[in-house]
């Protein structure tokens, strides 16, 4: 995901998860507070779409989901929110189609 | 009936199926479907020697199935062909497909698919025109809710072939779109800026929807409020964005943003 103002991203699926951040950002070591996210996210009957957009004070937390795959793209409030999102929809296609 | 390769057209298409398998020596039938119609290739010791496609046979059948971007393939084993339909080396039937299929290129950015209608000209520029008798066939077949796909059905004719008539008679002036005048002229009053970026734009859009792209892409932009000619990539990003939701097939939506996110990008 090479867009300018991208952290990094963390990919759920089923139990396991791959967390592609800095060392040192503060969602690096979060495992254990993502796990809920992702369970309460991956409930269809809560969300009403696939992409959900969490505006946080000093970050932006944009979540793609497909079935039981959720990616999870962090970066700082002034990326380019539109191409965030049609890159994030095309990569959970592909990993999406992959598993099937 | 032994099965043992299989897959998908959108992964690897027909050219491709056909140079693995000769390249295995393989023989066999290669199924081929695109969901409404199917095909058959037969090998012999990796050489082509049959392959029909609906009413089509040999190599024409092989430029029919070579044109199909979706759907499915499987290959069984050992199951030959009582007749023989071609003789070409596998290399000059993959070299013929291949112009075949720079040619339909061409035909695509003219005539979006196979269901697209058109209708008669009523004002014929050129005083004498002369026409081919499969071009007077399929002309006399055109009433302007028939698509091509029909057409080529009630001729007896390929889908592709079809096309590349249809292709001569629009660029000859005996054809026009069958879409109601009022509309026609409105879109002929939709003139995009000239620039790369709705260049691109309008092309993988009309992809995706067929001639009425410019005035989807001039309708949303004025929604949205965003200047066509601004050099602003979160605009572009957003407007590209809001265009691929209008497209009601997820696959094709999929690749129009597919290729315009790699177009905004290369310039970011």
């Amino acid at each position: 995901m090479q867009i300018s103002g991208v952290h990094g991203y963390i990919v759920v699926q089923g139990k396991s998860m791959q967390i592609k951040l800095p060392s040192k950002h503060k969602f690096s070591g979060a495992r254990d507070r993502l796990w809920p996210l992702y369970k309460a996210l991956t409930d269809g009957d809560q969300r009403p779409g696939n992409t959900v957009e969490i505006f946080l004070d000093d970050m932006l937390i944009t979540v793609f989901l497909a079935g039981t795959t959720m990616l999870m793209v962090l970066s700082s409030l002034l990326v380019n929110h539109a191409l965030l999102r049609m890159t994030g929809k095309l990569i959970i296609a592909n990993m999406n189609k992959e598993k099937q | 009936m032994r099965q043992d390769i299989s897959g998908e057209l959108d992964n690897t298409r027909c050219p491709e199926i056909i140079k693995i398998l000769s390249l295995g020596k393989r023989s066999g039938r290669l199924y081929l479907t695109n969901g409404v119609e199917t095909g058959n290739i037969y090998f012999s010791d990796g050489e082509v020697i049959h392959a029909q496609c609906g009413a089509l046979n040999g190599v024409k059948a092989i430029y029919e199935l070579a044109v199909w971007t979706s759907g499915e393939y499987r290959f069984f084993v050992d199951e030959p062909s009582d007749v023989q339909t071609i003789s070409m080396r596998v290399d000059d039937i993959l070299s013929e497909t291949t112009t075949h299929l720079r040619q339909m290129d061409k035909i695509t950015s003219l005539i979006p698919s196979s269901a697209a209608l058109y209708a008669l000209e009523p004002e014929i520029k050129d005083k004498e025109i002369q026409l081919k008798s499969i071009q007077w066939k399929v002309l006399a077949s055109v009433d302007g809710k028939r698509s091509i796909a029909d057409v080529a059905e009630i001729c007896s004719f390929g889908v592709s072939d079809t096309m590349k008539i249809f292709y001569t008679l629009l660029k000859i002036g005996v054809l026009r779109d069958a879409a109601p005048q009022d509309t026609r002229m409105d879109r002929r009053l939709i003139k995009l800026p000239e620039t790369e970026f709705i260049n691109s734009l309008k092309e993988a859009l009309t992809k995706a929807l067929g001639p009425v792209a410019p005035f989807i892409i001039s309708e949303t932009a004025d929604e949205l409020n965003i200047d066509l000619l601004s050099d602003n990539t979160d605009q572009k990003a957003y407007l590209i964005e809001t265009l691929s939701n209008k497209i009601p097939e997820e696959k094709m939506s999929l690749k129009f943003l597919d290729s315009m996110t790699d177009w905004l990008k290369s310039e970011v």
